[in-house]
């Protein structure tokens, strides 16, 4: 797949970030689609696949962890970034287990997750060439 | 996350480097230690190998294939402006040695700001309540003036119970999450306590929030136990739980309720006569 626009996936039952996120996200460039429900996510990358999704891990209903096993089964070149805002050791080290491309524990300045992106843009990049 | 841990060489901030450790190992959060000094000249080789002292602790309470950060020598000290020196080294998160000259306060909130650190974490000296190199007013203006949250460590290890004093004003959604965090990592009950006013309008909306609040945390199965208390009751009630509790505060913006409630002498008294840690949230 070469990427023209490097497309992104938020899931995070907190409106709120999806809301801070989307925006900011956009204007810099990126093809963005929001989720709040687990459910519709995961339905969503069956039916496209996306370079970069971003999810949180404590949520109602599948949780993060989950969503995140199915995303790599399905897309294996897709990477994700974890966000949480229950950190523990156990939980940094199963998503890295996981193939996770990195792990950002709430609260982060949106800096801090444009960073993150702009390295696994750069990975993806790197590897399709 | 990025925390910034203000120390000096004093036994108060060695014995904080271990919960930052804690806090930064569950976090994978991004890590910057500051020292103050006088000179704005030459940066002081005392202050270096303090901080150097207090990086290789928190590095060694991590397991060598478990390390996020990377390892830097000394001799790449720069300085990046007048009374202004660092070295960092970024492995899969960044850390960084910083020293700044002034007044520790200041260079403490100032350099929160310039960073965008989430979070600024010190210790302090119990003897006369909380000082820092015997003045007081360092934790308090620290914990009054920074952009971000604040944990000032009174005593370190497991706490059993985190009370968290909601404000009237904006529940900003950061502030949730550093209290999360903190639950998280010390495995601690959450008291979520509402204040009260005797407006009628304003009761509604804070019952609003707390029947919100638990309902977030029992959709992420975290238990929590929910309380209001009246106004008038509130100093009294942050001063009895802080001797066995952490004490989250949340300062919020121009209409904190906790803001006109706790004035710069009610923080101050609740930074000196609280057994454990003090947090302050934004």
């Amino acid at each position: 797949m070469t990427i023209e626009q490097t497309s992104i996936l938020i899931l995070d039952d907190e409106p709120i970030v999806s809301k801070r996120l989307k925006p900011s996200l956009e204007k810099k460039g990126y093809e963005v689609e929001t989720f709040t429900r687990s459910s519709e996510a995961l339905q969503r990358v069956t039916e496209r696949q996306f370079n970069i999704v971003i999810t949180d891990l404590k949520m109602e209903g599948m949780d993060g962890m989950q969503f995140l096993t199915e995303v790599k089964e399905l897309n294996p070149d897709t990477e994700v970034i974890v966000m949480t805002g229950f950190a523990t050791m156990a939980t940094a080290k199963e998503s890295y287990n996981k193939g996770v491309f990195d792990f950002l524990a709430k609260p982060f300045k949106l800096g801090e997750i444009f960073e993150v992106i702009a390295k696994a843009e750069k990975k993806i990049k790197r590897l399709e060439r | 996350m990025k925390i910034l841990v203000a120390l000096d060489g004093k036994f108060y901030s060695r014995g904080i480097v271990k919960e930052v450790a804690r806090l930064s190992e569950s976090t994978l959060a991004d890590v910057v230690f500051l020292g103050v000094q006088d000179s704005e000249t030459e940066v002081s080789q005392s202050q270096q190998m303090v901080l150097h002292e207090c990086q290789q602790d928190l590095y060694s309470y991590f397991r060598p294939d478990e390390l996020p950060y990377a390892d830097f020598s000394l001799e790449k000290w720069q300085k990046i402006a007048s009374g202004d020196w660092k070295v960092s080294a970024t492995g899969m998160k960044e850390f960084t040695l910083r020293i700044r000259s002034g007044s520790v306060a200041k260079a403490v909130v100032d350099v929160a700001g310039e960073m965008e650190c989430d979070l600024v974490v010190l210790g302090c000296d119990l003897k006369h309540g909380c000082d820092w190199d015997g003045d007081m007013n360092v934790p308090l203006r620290i914990a009054e003036d920074a952009p971000c949250s604040v944990l000032v460590i009174k005593q370190s290890g497991n706490t059993r119970e985190i009370v968290s004093i909601l404000d009237q004003s904006e529940v900003h959604q950061e502030a949730i999450e550093m209290v999360n965090q903190l639950v998280t990592l010390h495995s601690a009950d959450l008291t979520i306590v509402g204040v009260q006013e005797k407006n009628e309008d304003k009761k509604d909306q804070m019952e609003q929030r707390m029947v919100e609040l638990l309902k977030y945390y029992n959709d992420r199965a975290v238990s929590a136990w929910a309380k209001v208390i009246n106004s008038a009751m509130v100093t009294d009630y942050v001063t009895e739980s802080s001797q066995n509790a952490i004490i989250a505060l949340w300062m919020g913006g121009k209409q904190s309720l906790l803001k006109r409630l706790f004035s710069h002498s009610m923080v101050d008294k609740l930074l000196n006569t609280s057994k454990s840690s003090v947090f302050i949230l934004r």
